[in-house]
């Protein structure tokens, strides 16, 4: 009688401190949630503060058998350990030669407003691949310059309300 | 009600007004719009030069590419995550891509000439855009032909 009443009573303050323990749980859990969402939720979204940049410059070979003569892939790696896809925009500037160059060479003439105006025509940028912590973003050159051998530069930008990493690989 | 239950009771109660907090600032986010409108101008280019295989001078004119540079400037001066819409009455569709600024986004948005091939004597007619911004900062935003 007394052991089951004791077995009871165990059972009581068992299942009580099963109870504060899983609620203990469930409120650390949703404070961890809370965390590791923060970094989209506060200033640091409109204010980001860091703008990481890579840069390559170089000779490229053009074939104009091939549609692509140069491409490039920018990867945004976040660098606070989480595993939540950053948020960033990519942003770019790049320069090489244009038909105005070639010609000029040749010792002719060019006028016109804007004649680097063809260099847009003659890339193609897009978001590439995602992973848990990065973004890839590809930038393409196509095989449109009137000569064989170009010197191209080029500047990523990544803009992110997140601190990270930014790598610049040609890729073609 | 022990004082491990109220303790607790009190840390539930932190994580909820927490919780609510932080949703109504994840829901709050400002996005801003901002619009400009433009009509591209013209960008005749004028080549001229020797050709020996022909062994002649060769002179040609061409309707080149129209770039319109697209700039927000935040009231802040801030770079800012933003995207942007473009809407034009031409068919083919332009380029777009984001370039490098100080101080808010710009993009560069090309197309080619829009021509009228059945007046040969004046072929060439503008391109009308239409631009939308959606950024996290305010700002103004302003379009202009770019000359080069």
């Amino acid at each position: 009688m007394f052991g089951s009443g004791l077995d009871s009573a165990v059972a009581r303050v068992s299942s009580y401190y099963n109870g504060l323990q899983q609620r203990l749980v469930r409120a650390r859990n949703e404070l961890q949630a809370q965390k590791s969402g923060s970094t989209l939720a506060y200033s640091t979204v409109l204010f980001p503060e860091n703008v990481p940049e890579a840069s390559w410059s170089g000779n490229i070979a053009v074939d104009p058998t091939k549609e692509i003569a140069a491409a490039f892939l920018a990867t945004f790696t976040r660098s606070d350990s989480q595993e939540i896809t950053p948020l960033v925009d990519f942003t770019f500037d790049y320069d090489g030669p244009t038909m105005a160059d070639w010609v000029r060479q040749q010792g002719g003439t060019a006028s016109g407003r804007d004649l680097k105006a063809e260099l847009d025509d003659w890339t193609n940028s897009y978001l590439y691949s995602t992973t848990d912590n990065s973004v890839t973003y590809r930038i393409e050159f196509l095989s449109e310059w009137p000569d064989s051998n170009i010197n191209l530069s080029i500047v990523v930008r990544a803009i992110s309300p997140v601190s990270g990493t930014l790598k610049l690989e040609r890729v073609v | 009600m022990s004082s491990v239950e109220q303790e607790l009771s009190y840390l539930e109660y932190e994580v909820r007004a927490l919780k609510a907090s932080f949703e109504r600032q994840a829901s709050s986010i400002p996005v801003f719009n901002s619009r400009a409108e433009i009509a591209t101008i013209a960008n005749l280019c004028k080549y001229n030069y020797y050709v020996p295989e022909y062994g002649e001078q060769l002179n040609y004119e061409v309707y080149d590419y129209e770039r319109i540079q697209v700039t927000l400037n935040t009231d802040s001066g801030i770079d800012t995550i933003a995207t942007l819409e473009v809407s034009s009455d031409t068919e083919q569709p332009p380029k777009v891509h984001r370039v490098n600024y100080r101080g808010g986004a710009r993009w560069i948005v090309s197309n080619i000439a829009k021509l009228d091939y059945n007046n040969s004597s004046n072929p060439w007619k503008p391109t009308n855009y239409k631009f939308v911004v959606h950024s996290m900062a305010e700002g103004t935003l302003t379009a202009e032909n770019i000359t080069t």
